[in-house]
């Protein structure tokens, strides 16, 4: 009873140890890496709303609000208002430039590097604008002709999120960013005729609704959006959220895997030393010693996979930290530790390894030493189940395998489970790789516009009506499951010349149609009646889904012009936007967002190289779990049938046809797994997009490609050969006088 | 000759210390021959069934099966000389407990060139209505029988029996025997069986003992008793 003994069974089943430690090394690695780095990015992201003066939500009216007015409006709802000035300057036909006025109370400039600005000369880029058009340090802009030196790249807290317009889906760094002056740098270059202003406010949530309704009575309000709901400011903790559920879910899958492997890993050593523990036994050890002893390796194996596992995460978490780095623009993000992460690293994974290996040891120890010695405790019994299941009518060979299936069910149930696994995570590489392709490739296909205007004033449209088609648009909300969602409504007018949605022109009363990707994100369905929300209004309206449209490129409900009137009760014109093949010359503030397809489609380009290499991450680490289960999980099986393996070798089976009776069966499982792992691959990326997306204007659809089922479905069956070769060579290692031990 | 053991020799090294197994041992046994080979622990008999079997290899000599050598045969040969010519049946039965008897028995009838009919065989080492029950569902001698059905099934040449009596009682050992004795008559298998019990060799044609690897006696028993008659 020492380590030495101890080293010496590390050392015979090297490779099965080295497995055991590996697979808990990459649950904990899976656990610690993402949810350090998501909760770092997640406490950076409130660290910068709270040292920066996040606001709590901003509302845009048309003219302004007097001094006096704010005054009175501040007084009576507990709240601090503040105009937030920016105006929006094209440096070139492709590309933006918001040029935001720094000096201000609510969301202010928080530097990334470089120096705060310190005269009117000076700007800060945000990051991402900068290094996608190369602007560096100490480089000028010219800005209304004015020429600004950039002292630094920095960013507020209402545009981590660098969106142009708020239903945009993702930023698109290469033709919008933003841009801060100092009040009297802003002064130089604000020469527009602004009609609306945009306003901050931060104070009690209790008042909201109230200043809402007193700003929709007393102003020309267009839009009144809080926090929660401004993608700019809250994307990114629902997006950073999405990868900690993602990795919590297979963490502790694999966890369980491991405690599994260890329950039926105990039982089998317990079977295989039977007598030995029978004559400690005999000798007067008692259960506690021995218990003592069997405990050591498999609390060290999870011990050393837990430590390597937790010091593993702890490296990985800063790469990681690009799943978030590559969307939003945050200050230097330090990487926290939290209690919790050391709990579920380290005393999680040891606490079930002890308690498992206690329930399993203390079952097989209360057999008295005799039967031990007798090896009365040996697994011949057949449990009813394996009665039941006889396979008659099955070939001898096949109804072996499944016999087989059948008696080692639960090392097959772990091994399915780990297949599963490992499969649908494989899956939910292919789903999110498919899916945002095929997004872009729908995207570029089937958005029938090039651009659309939504006007502030009826006049400025009707004056640009002839350059394209009108259309109706308004932003709504509705309610799923007790939480309030946005999308759009479109009024689409007779005989469009861009929208061919088939069906819409016959929808009467108040019916829809609803795009396909609100039907899988929000569960809704043909017949459901919506009651749509209308904030700016404080207003709501019902509808009902007739149908569903061709189109799936945002949250949108589309309807004819005359029914859309009809069911926000419009007798007069109500067309505020326009559809056009060309861009417009007009003045940015005369328009309140526009769409253009091409930024739509970059933005989602952007995605894609950090969907690739999320999908690459997860492949390999698919493979590794796949391989690593299925070799722990046969070796163990393998171990066990060590005798009736050697015997049938003693009898002349030749190699091929022993690995054909313990091996080859266990592909049915691959194609078991497989068969679960593409529901489970759809749902675990529905659930990352429901995440992720939960309050963006826009959807993807979980797809995957026939020709990915295929390449995925070749990679599992090659990585399960390959295993199946580690093992062959385990089967050929099975001595011929494994079973001639028990003579004499 | 069926068999034909020359100057056999095992070494085995264990650590730095050489032990000789077998010692230049040389026998013979003729077609169809029951042989029982004698001696106490450690006198190499297991050592000899091994090489005999295809099990492990000889240091040196010669072990030629029907004229065909088998000393130097490398792994893959030996396996299929243990596939074509040898059938095992071990003190503990080892079989498969999650097969049938019938199950259990039908493993190796896909070894043989010209396997027994499997009913029969069934019939014949007396497990008739036992063939959809699990081995832990008999006793030791009817699992014993398994066993040598599972040894028989392919119809090897050679029947190599190790101590197969020794986990039973009495009567059923003897029931065992009287199996064995069938066997070689209906099947005109050679069969030899190693054993501590002086009694088995009553009822072999030739009664072989061996001390430390080497042969001590090697005589053709002329005035052999059925196995029913013997008693121990």
């Amino acid at each position: 009873m020492n380590f030495k003994r101890i080293w010496r069974e590390f050392k015979d089943h090297l490779l099965k140890n080295i497995s055991f430690i590996l697979l808990v090394m990459i649950s904990i690695m899976i656990i610690v890496g993402f949810n350090r780095a998501m909760d770092s990015y997640i406490t950076a992201a409130n660290n910068l709303h709270k040292d920066y003066h996040v606001e709590n939500g901003q509302f845009r009216i048309y003219g302004s609000l007097t001094k006096k007015q704010e005054l009175s409006m501040e007084r009576r709802f507990h709240i601090t208002i503040e105009e937030n000035k920016n105006v929006d300057y094209e440096l070139d036909d492709t590309h933006t430039l918001r040029i935001i006025c720094a000096d201000k109370e609510m969301n202010q400039v928080a530097i990334i590097s470089g120096a705060p600005l310190s005269s009117e000369q000076e700007v800060i880029l945000d990051p991402k604008f900068a290094a996608e058009n190369h602007y560096e340090i100490g480089d000028e802009i010219i800005l209304y002709d004015n020429t600004f030196h950039i002292v630094g790249y920095g960013i507020s807290p209402d545009y981590v999120n660098t969106l142009k317009n708020l239903s945009d889906f993702l930023s698109s760094p290469q033709t919008f960013g933003v841009a801060y002056l100092t009040a009297s740098g802003f002064e130089k270059i604000d020469n527009t005729d602004t009609k609306t202003t945009l306003y901050s406010y931060q104070g009690d949530s209790y008042n909201i609704s109230r200043l809402r309704d007193y700003l929709d009575d007393r102003t020309q309000l267009l839009d009144f959006r809080e926090k929660d709901s401004n993608s700019r400011i809250q994307a990114v903790f629902d997006d950073a959220n999405g990868p900690k559920q993602m990795s919590v879910i297979i963490g502790v899958l694999l966890v369980i895997i491991v405690a599994f492997i260890i329950s039926i890993s105990i039982r089998s050593t317990i079977r295989a030393e039977s007598q030995t523990i029978g004559i400690l036994y005999a000798q007067g050890f008692n259960k506690n010693e021995l218990m003592r002893y069997y405990i050591m390796l498999p609390s060290l194996l999870v011990l050393i996979g837990s430590l390597l596992g937790y010091g593993v995460g702890m490296v990985i978490s800063r790469p990681l930290l690009f799943i978030e780095e590559a969307q939003y623009s945050l200050p230097y993000v330090e990487l926290i530790d939290s209690w919790y992460l050391i709990a579920v690293g380290m005393v999680l994974p040891m606490g079930i390894a002890l308690l498992i290996t206690t329930l399993s040891l203390s079952q097989a120890l209360n057999k008295t030493p005799l039967s031990l010695l007798n090896g009365n405790h040996s697994n011949n019994k057949v449990s009813k189940i394996e009665k039941i299941f006889t396979f008659k009518s099955f070939n001898f060979f096949t109804k072996f395998r499944l016999k087989d299936i059948v008696r080692e069910r639960g090392s097959v149930i772990a091994l399915l489970f780990g297949v599963l696994l490992s499969m649908a995570i494989l899956c939910t590489a292919a789903y999110t790789r498919d899916s945002c392709y095929k997004y872009v490739a729908d995207l570029e296909k089937n958005v029938p516009f090039t651009y659309v205007y939504t006007f502030i004033d009826q006049k400025d449209l009707n004056k640009y009506s002839k350059k394209g088609e009108q259309t109706a648009l308004r932003n709504i909300k509705i309610d799923v499951k007790g939480s309030k969602k946005s999308l759009m409504i479109q009024g689409i007018t007779p005989h469009s010349q861009f929208f061919k949605i088939p069906g819409i022109h016959s929808l009467k009363n108040n019916e829809v149609l609803v795009a396909p990707c609100l039907i899988t994100k929000f569960g809704l369905r043909i017949g459901d009646r919506l009651t749509l929300i209308d904030d700016v209004e404080n207003k709501t309206y019902n509808v009902m889904i007739k149908g569903i449209s061709s189109y799936d490129y945002g949250q949108y409900l589309y309807t004819n012009i005359k029914t859309y009137n009809h069911i926000f009760n419009i007798h007069k014109q109500s067309y505020n936007a326009l559809v056009t093949n060309q861009p417009i010359d007009i003045a940015e503030e005369k328009v309140s967002s526009t769409m253009n397809k091409s930024e739509m489609i970059n933005g989602i380009k952007n995605l894609l190289t950090m969907v690739n290499i999320m999908a690459d991450i997860l492949l390999i680490g698919a493979v590794g779990i796949l391989m690593t289960v299925v070799y722990m999980l046969m070796r163990m099986i393998i171990d066990k049938a060590k005798i009736n393996i050697s015997m049938v070798k003693i009898f002349g089976f030749t190699p091929d046809e022993v690995s054909k009776m313990y091996l080859k069966g266990n592909f049915v499982i691959l194609i078991a797994g497989f068969i679960f792992a593409l529901p489970a691959g759809y749902m675990i990326t529905k659930m990352l997009y429901d995440s992720i997306m939960a309050n963006m204007q826009q959807y993807i659809l979980p797809y995957i490609k026939l020709s990915s089922i295929l390449g995925a479905f070749i990679i599992m069956s090659l990585s399960y050969m390959g295993t199946c070769a580690l093992l062959k060579r385990n089967l050929d290692h099975v001595l011929l006088t494994e079973a001639l031990k028990n003579r004499e | 000759m069926f068999l034909e053991v020359n100057s056999l020799v095992k070494k085995y090294m264990s650590g730095e210390t050489e032990f000789l197994a077998l010692n230049n041992l040389s026998f013979g046994m003729q077609s169809g021959e029951i042989g029982v080979i004698l001696g106490p622990s450690g006198s190499g008999k297991s050592t000899l069934m091994n090489i005999i079997g295809g099990l492990e290899n000889a240091t040196s000599g010669s072990v030629k099966i029907q004229e065909n050598e088998i000393v130097g045969l490398n792994s893959k040969a030996l396996g299929l000389y243990r596939r074509n010519f040898v059938g095992f049946v071990f003190q503990f039965y080892n079989l498969i407990p999650n097969l049938t008897i019938r199950e259990n028995i039908e493993v190796c009838s896909h070894l043989g060139k010209d396997p027994l009919n499997i009913n029969h065989l069934i019939e014949k080492v007396g497990l008739k209505g036992h063939e959809d029950k699990f081995p832990s569902q008999l006793s030791g001698g009817q699992q014993q029988r398994v066993a040598i059905a599972r040894a028989l099934i392919k119809n090897p040449k050679l029947l190599l029996c190790d101590e197969p009596t020794g986990a039973l009682d009495y009567k059923t050992s003897k029931e065992v025997l009287e199996l064995f004795e069938e066997i070689n008559q209906n099947y005109h298998t050679t069969i030899i069986m190693i054993t501590h019990n002086d009694a088995i060799k009553y009822m072999a044609h030739r009664i072989i003992s061996i001390k430390d690897g080497q042969i001590r006696s090697n005589k053709v028993n002329e005035h052999r008793l059925m196995a029913h008659d013997i008693d121990w």
